[in-house]
């Protein structure tokens, strides 16, 4: 059997470096190198898309590419800790081998964002599929207008990417960082927004106009994220989010992950509220 | 147009066996199965469909993936060997269809599934045409008939001592042509074959609209769903038997370091099923997953490929303990829309 193109047998690959993102531990970023380059050169991925990762033994599970192609190696894998393979993966350490298959679904459509500004709405985990999009944009930066970034957590230490929230992407020309966090515990340093995501986005309140909302967080984030946005006279076409469903081959053949007639893996996980909207509501 | 002696099939079968797998219709313990024949003389027709279907033979209810070695240090990945060629003899009309259905899973998307690939290519199917169809069968309400030649390679037509013999592919052409002396030209003879294409089955007459996908577009929240999933048991028979469903599993099984990786059919009727890290659940319970099956193979399927995702075999009406019948869905939503 060729292997080659052999969509379930994944390749091998090492975590080259491993870096704590949360005070609780609870979400940490592996940086992972193809044990053979061609297989590398291969693995052409765009922002928004995932890729199967497996602990042998285990299993599998699809994680979203949090670094972005044109900072191509080594690939990110930012990952919270809530089922088998993301505890079995937090146990694991640096030099461990895993299994990598993908790149798998669509991305995000940047290409027609070119001359908008870009607004990303992300909470918690869900910063992790934006940071690739974030940072392809921030990239080519001449293609796109201003770049807002409107990112909450429980709290302060719950932030994921710090470093590029507080000194990177704040210094950067036409890129603004707006934080919140739900609470503060007494004796936290913290001189930021203190409330959810939802409503500081409506205090913030950015401008429609040639804009595009992209929200990615937890299911109750975006939800109210979403009617906000309505509120804000955004238009379901400008508005860009992310699904996700259990899935277990990636491919479109399992049958997990369908929504109606569409898979989560293959035709997704980027999706607009038009589309969105066009479901059947079971998610 | 051939014909082929029903006293030669065994010896077919066995000169057959040479080069390929034999999987053909066998009788164990009573019960009619297509399974892998060691015994050619042990061949049946003793049946209005074998328990399980087709798919078995292309898309098995188990399967090693991969295996792997040493999952820490040096990490060693192995696709399995190559498949052997296989023939499938016996095959009913309605299942040999269902492989079409199958294709355009495995094989028409943006990525094919390289094991089912390689088994249909090296796989020929020879269907034999249903002389008495049963009052489960309903064939005839997806445009197949019991002579239906969708999906087969050679169809047989029983009469009285032999077989008609129609090739339908390339390859049942080359199967006929390679075994020659087992089959005789006795010209034409297409009326018996017309009868079998004209034959209707009992619930024939459970015309599907054709719009019946876009009426059921809107039905999502229909209190229909709530009726039928009331008396369901989440057994999952209904998919387990169905030789058009492809959901599966995958698992790792663990040696130590060593291990493999399998995928096993699963079914949309489990809690489980859709059961995601962090325990939510979009189906929780048998009202969702009741919907989410008819409307796969009514709505969603139709609309991704263009046709019904049943070829009306009838064994999940067979095999459902308490009268979940697919074609009482279609009419309840045909009267009612």
């Amino acid at each position: 059997m060729c292997s080659s193109h052999n969509q379930l047998v994944p390749k091998v690959a090492t975590i080259k470096k491993i870096t704590e993102e949360t005070s609780s531990g609870d979400v940490k970023t592996f940086y992972v190198e193809f044990d053979k380059p061609e297989e590398r050169a291969e693995f052409k991925n765009m922002p928004g898309q995932c890729a199967m990762i497996s602990v042998l033994g285990v299993g599998e599970s699809m994680i979203s590419i949090t670094s972005s192609p044109t900072r191509p190696d080594p690939l990110e894998f930012s990952i919270k800790k809530m089922g088998k393979v993301t505890s079995k993966l937090h146990d694991m350490s640096v030099g461990s081998k895993i299994g990598i298959r993908g790149p798998y679904g669509n991305n995000f459509p940047v290409d027609e964002w070119r001359g908008k500004d870009l607004v990303f709405i992300g909470g918690g985990i869900g910063l992790a599929p934006l940071r690739s999009v974030i940072n392809y944009c921030i990239d080519k930066k001449e293609n796109y207008g201003s770049i807002s970034i409107i990112y909450g957590s429980r709290s302060p230490a719950d932030l994921c990417f710090k470093e590029e929230l507080f000194d990177n992407w704040p210094n950067l020309e036409g890129v603004e960082v707006h934080l919140t966090v739900d609470k503060v515990e007494e004796g936290e340093r913290w001189d930021k927004s203190v409330g959810f995501v939802p409503q500081y986005l409506e205090q913030i309140s950015p401008s429609p106009n040639n804009s595009i909302a992209i929200t990615c967080g937890p299911p109750i984030m975006i939800k109210y994220v979403l009617e906000s946005l309505e509120k804000m006279k955004f238009e379901d076409e400008q508005i860009i989010t992310t699904l996700e469903l259990k899935m277990q081959c990636g491919v479109g053949y399992c049958g997990r992950c369908n929504i109606g007639d569409k898979y989560v893996c293959i035709d997704g996980p980027v999706f607009s509220y038009k589309q969105i909207k066009e479901m059947p509501q079971e998610f | 147009m051939n014909k082929l002696l029903r006293s030669n099939v065994s010896c077919l079968l066995k000169k057959l066996s040479e080069h390929t797998e034999i999987y053909a219709s066998t009788e164990e313990d009573g019960v009619c199965i297509l399974a892998k024949l060691d015994n050619y003389e042990e061949w049946t027709m003793n049946y209005v469909r074998t328990a399980n279907s087709v798919k078995d033979v292309f898309f098995p209810q188990n399967e090693e993936i991969m295996k792997y070695k040493d999952a820490s240090s040096d990490l060693k990945i192995e696709a399995p060997k190559p498949f052997k060629e296989r023939i499938a003899f016996g095959v009913r009309p309605c299942d040999a269809a269902a492989m079409l259905l199958l294709d355009d899973v495995f094989l028409k998307g943006e990525f094919y599934d390289s094991y089912y690939k390689e088994r249909r290519e090296k796989g020929t199917i020879i269907t034999i045409a249903c002389e008495k169809p049963d009052q489960h069968c309903f064939c005839t309400s997806f445009d197949l008939s019991p002579g239906a030649t969708e999906g087969s390679d050679i169809v047989l037509y029983p009469t009285e001592d032999f077989f008609l013999v129609v090739e339908v592919t390339e390859k049942g052409k080359k199967l006929i042509k390679d075994n020659a002396e087992l089959f005789e030209d006795i010209g034409a003879k297409p009326e018996i074959v017309d009868s079998y294409k004209n034959m209707r089955t009992v619930l024939g007459d459970v015309c599907i609209p054709n719009d019946l996908n876009e009426k059921l577009k809107g039905e999502f929240d229909n209190s229909y769903w709530k009726k039928i999933a009331r008396r369901c048991l989440g057994c999952g028979n209904c998919t387990f038997v169905c030789p058009t469903c492809h959901c599966f599993a995958v698992c790792d099984v663990a040696r130590g370091c060593d291990g493999k990786r399998a995928r096993t059919w699963d079914s949309c009727k489990f809690q489980d099923f859709f059961l995601m890290a962090g325990d939510h659940n979009p189906r929780p319970t048998q009202i969702e997953r009741t919907r989410q099956r008819f409307m796969h193979k009514l709505n969603y399927f139709k609309e991704k490929y263009d046709k019904y995702q049943c070829i009306g075999c009838g064994r999940c009406v067979e095999k459902c303990p308490v009268g979940v019948h697919i074609a009482d869905v279609i009419t309840h939503m045909k009267e009612e829309l």
